[in-house]
């Protein structure tokens, strides 16, 4: 009782300075025996695997590709126990990775530029893309009073949208509304950009926003009336894209269907980069053998991709 | 009723327009931080539950068992996509930072402080040290950020690690603990050392039994005030230790990369895969970490609102 | 007395011997580099070694800023901008260091190049430097009146209960992380500004105004609230006395004696939201264009320099041009936060010269 009752100031502080640095200690003895999950029979499962559970596959790269990585990354952990790091960074800095030898596998939304390939042939690296799944840039737009299917657009007035040669609806198309154009684009590093870039044909653009990812992108077209944007496939689910036309002159929109078909003018392949063909029977082998199995396709598909076998 | 501030015989006021005016921006001020707090508190607390709290992120599921060697083959799974999981791994990546960064920095501003206010004499290099440590307490996050990542991860070859966190996040709370250890020292009145001393103790041995001992509750304030600022950075760990996701969730070695609150707080609110359903699940990330840092710097004003009370009394 | 009572719980802690230790010798004949380094294998060299330990780290990091920021300041010293500067100002005689890419003309061109477009390696961050102008003095129109006017009723009009309820809830307010200030930014703040303004979206320099203030408001209301504590009694009841009122007292005797007191509070605000960077980055809309001259500054999508490092530096390839652009404008931010810090340091001196006491 009489300790408590002198409870100085003092006292307090140590007690809780003591209280800290036991919590802290012991979640870091505990933690260990608590919370990792028991390894597979790697055996059983994937009998030709050769490494160690306590291997990383470190994924960095495009974003547009996260969320396969976000979706096969515990797939995968639960089959071989490996740990599976996801982090963003653009498609530049997955080819950055692998020319670099940071990781051996990078994601990329883009095929790699002059730059990246000088680099890598001076480094003495083979950059090899392995297709993973099919993606689309989708046009997405936001008019009031107009709903999807409304707008059909052709791949040089999208082009003229964006670099400041169209500034009104009405010079797109006249049964559209009088107003301005709020073009919003990607930052410029995003693989993304690129492909939306060489794929329309726009050289230098103006735009009125710049945002960081898709899905700011479709946030900022759906809250801004009269912009345009453009994002990929998985992301466009709950906005109206426009359809773009084709080779022969049809409109197509950008559903799963006309993507795998390649009917779809802007499609593109999403792919893991790696140094040269990995060996057989290593984890990179492994973890692309899973990537390109029915389970990873399945994930593919779940994310809003379109498979690629 | 309120009482004249010099003390004069009480007069009885009106409450006059200087007052209305000026009550005016600080009510100002409580009502943009109650509206902060409440909308947080709002949208996070439905979120709040056993489960999130103590749940891991889970991206897709796959329910059954993997079946023979030819799984890869059979079709279909049961593979489902999680709305999401739980917070776990971020709260303990946050207390992970947390813990390494304060065992860098405490042990360095303790002996930095000391020596500052009680070996070095008053002049132009202790001003200059005073200034460059003012400097440092100001310099951006982002540029710590990126000297960590430059200096840490590539010159030293950590790579995104939990290690550069701590480096990084010891080199921020640095300049705190040594502003709080100062000012509490520079607290104790001369009379204690120079009783020790004529006692006959050496100066570091008085330092370390009188001196620090009475200095605890301010040292312990700048080390919660330390945590809580650290505890809420996000910039400096951008490139240098945190990362989105990693399937083994927790850093088994101090090289691994972690998962931490505020970047998990930043990268969902901007550019998750999964936003739109994800929203409530953001807010109470959001909860939690202000609940973390709120608590840090409420035990920190207790403590120094009961020093100083008592402090008073000497 | 009350205070031998404390010596004694305090000295409890000595070793046993203090008392009948034999006295230090005195070596009259000590050699000077031997005294040195007694003392450096001492607890005083010791602690002495730590506390270089800030200057060590502020060295690291501005030796690795000027090291990665390097290439692009010499790519950029080419002196075709700052030959037509100089024969302006009338040094068109020194012209002569400016045909090499020396590192000095390069960061002239860096900092007044007014298109920031990495992808056609155009790197003048005169928009980002306007960006982050335009947010951080918007933020200080919004903050400083408030935070004084505050700042007064809770030195001078405030009771005293209350104000020991409010002092603690302001700090609270300044330990608010900035990713959380963002968030709440984003989600509530923008889209009303888009509805009360009319805009297309309110990604602006006015969301990120907004949020810097209430950010900056602890640090302007505590730091002058101190202030005008601190003057001295006497100048008030000297005030009151001669008979004016208590407002006329507040303004025209308070104030002017705390000037110094607010001065530095203001000064360490905007070096506070001069180095902000989840928040600015996460409303102010990220494009780096350069804002017009006009009050339509404030409803522009701006990129202020913090958030232009954190946006680009994921993707950029590390050793790049545009990577050494990024430390470019770190080394910028680092170089202004201590200029900020060096007048403030100025101010303080001089306000212990007056009041012989800090702030």
């Amino acid at each position: 009782m009489k300790a408590i009752r002198s409870l100085t100031p003092k006292k307090t502080a140590l007690i809780i300075l003591i209280l800290l640095g036991i919590a802290a200690i012991s979640a870091f003895v505990i933690y260990p025996y608590i919370f990792v999950k028991p390894q597979q029979d790697l055996q059983k499962t994937l009998g030709f695997y050769t490494g160690q559970p306590s291997d990383t596959i470190n994924i960095a790269g495009s974003t547009t590709v996260m969320p396969i990585s976000l979706a096969i990354a515990p797939l995968f952990h639960e089959f071989t126990g490996v740990n599976v790091q996801v982090s963003a960074g653009g498609s530049g800095q997955g080819y950055s990775n692998v020319i670099d030898r940071i990781s051996p596998i990078g994601a990329a939304s883009r095929s790699p530029s002059s730059d990246e390939l000088s680099r890598a042939a001076a480094n003495g690296v083979t950059l090899t893309l392995h297709p993973i799944a099919l993606d689309a840039i989708c046009i997405i737009w936001n008019i009031p009073g107009l709903f999807q299917g409304d707008l059909k657009l052709t791949k040089e007035q999208v082009a003229y949208v964006y670099s400041g040669v169209y500034t009104n609806w009405i010079q797109v198309n006249s049964s559209l509304p009088p107003f301005p154009i709020y073009v919003i684009g990607r930052e410029p590093g995003s693989g993304t950009r690129q492909n939306f870039e060489s794929n329309f044909g726009v050289g230098y653009t103006k735009v009125s926003q710049e945002v960081t990812n898709n899905q700011d992108m479709v946030s900022s077209v759906l809250s801004t009336p009269y912009s345009i944007g453009y994002c990929s496939l998985a992301y466009a689910a709950n906005v109206y894209t426009a359809e773009i036309a084709g080779a022969g002159g049809t409109f197509y929109a950008p559903t799963k269907e006309n993507v795998k078909d390649k009917l779809y003018p802007a499609t593109r392949e999403l792919c893991y980069v790696t140094n040269g063909i990995p060996i057989a029977g290593s984890l990179i082998a492994m973890f692309l053998y899973f990537v390109n199995s029915t389970i990873g396709q399945q994930a593919v598909e779940l994310v809003g991709y379109v498979s690629i076998i | 009723m309120m009482e004249s501030k010099t003390e004069l015989p009480t007069v009885r006021k009106r409450v006059g327009l200087g007052e209305i005016i000026f009550s005016i921006p600080t009510l100002l001020i409580l009502a943009a931080f109650f509206l902060i707090l409440g909308v947080i508190v709002y949208y996070g607390a439905p979120v709040i539950s056993w489960n999130f709290l103590t749940g891991t992120p889970g991206f897709t599921m796959l329910y059954g068992e993997p079946f023979g060697p030819n799984f890869l083959y059979s079709e279909p799974f049961n593979l489902q996509i999680l709305p999401y999981g739980g917070i776990l791994p971020m709260i303990f990546g946050t207390l992970a930072l947390v813990s390494g960064a304060i065992g860098i920095a405490v042990p360095l501003g303790v002996l930095s402080a000391v020596y500052l206010n009680e070996y070095l004499k008053e002049g132009l290099f202790k001003s200059f040290i005073n200034q460059v440590i003012g400097n440092l307490a100001g310099v951006p996050s982002i540029v710590f950020g990126i000297f960590a990542f430059t200096f840490f991860s590539k010159q030293l070859d950590f790579g995104v690690s939990l290690l550069s966190g701590w480096f990084v996040l010891g080199f921020m709370a640095l300049p705190i603990i040594i502003k709080s250890t100062e000012e509490a020292l520079k607290a104790i009145p001369r009379g204690f050392r120079e009783a020790s001393l004529a006692l006959g103790a050496t100066k570091w041995e008085t330092i370390t039994s009188v001196v620090l001992p009475v200095a605890t509750p301010g040292i312990s304030t700048g080390i919660i005030l330390g945590i809580g600022r650290i505890a809420g950075e996000t910039a400096a760990i951008l490139f240098a230790a945190s990362i989105f996701y990693q399937s083994s969730l927790y850093p088994t070695n101090v090289f691994q990369p972690v998962m931490a609150l505020t970047y998990h707080l930043y990268y969902e609110a901007t550019s998750s895969p999964f936003a739109g359903i994800n929203r409530p699940y953001e807010f109470g990330t959001a909860l939690v970490l202000l609940g973390i840092v709120l608590l840090f710097s409420i035990i920190a004003i207790y403590i120094r609102t009961k020093s100083q009370k008592k402090r008073k009394g000497w | 007395m009350d205070l031998i009572g404390r010596l004694r719980k305090v000295f409890r802690n000595l070793p046993v011997d203090v008392l009948t230790r034999p006295a230090p010798s005195v070596d009259v004949l000590q050699l000077r580099g031997k005294e040195y380094l007694r003392r450096f294998f001492s607890p005083e060299g010791f602690t002495g070694v730590c506390a270089l330990s800030s200057f060590i780290i502020t060295i690291l990091i501005l030796f690795f800023l000027i090291q990665q920021s390097l290439p692009i300041l010499q790519e950029m010293g080419y002196g075709q901008y700052a030959l037509p500067l100089l024969s302006g100002l009338g040094y068109g005689d020194y012209a002569w260091i400016l045909n090499n890419g020396n590192i000095v003309t390069g960061l002239i061109n860096f900092v007044t190049g007014s298109t920031w477009y990495p992808k056609y390696l155009s790197f003048g961050i005169l928009p980002l430097i306007a960006g982050t102008l335009v947010v951080v003095g918007g933020a200080m129109l919004i903050a400083v009146p408030i935070g004084i006017f505050s700042a007064i009723h809770l030195s001078e009009y405030c009771p005293l209960k209350i104000k020991n309820i409010i002092k603690p809830i302001i700090e609270l307010l300044a330990g608010i992380p900035s990713v959380v200030y963002g968030f709440v930014g984003l989600i509530f703040l923008v889209p009303w500004l888009a509805g009360v303004f009319s805009l297309r979206s309110g990604q602006t320099a006015l969301a990120g105004s907004i949020i810097l203030s209430i950010m900056i408001l602890p640090t302007i209301v505590t730091i002058s609230e101190d202030a005008i504590s601190a003057v001295p009694k006497e100048y008030k009841e000297a005030s009151l006395a001669l008979g004016a009122t208590h407002f006329q007292t507040v303004w025209k005797v308070l104030l002017p004696a705390a000037i110094s007191g607010i001065t530095a509070s203001i000064i360490l605000a905007v070096g506070r939201a001069l180095g902000e960077t989840m928040a600015v980055l996460m409303v102010c809309g990220g494009v780096a264009n350069m804002p017009p001259l006009s009050l339509q500054m404030f409803f522009t999508s701006v990129k202020p320099m913090t958030a232009a490092i954190a946006a680009e530096m994921g993707e950029t390839a590390v050793g790049s041009v545009h990577y050494s652009a990024l430390f470019g404008v770190g080394l910028v931010l680092f170089g202004i936060t201590y200029l900020v810090n060096f007048i403030a340091d100025l101010i303080n001196s001089r306000f212990k010269k007056k009041f012989g006491r800090a702030r």
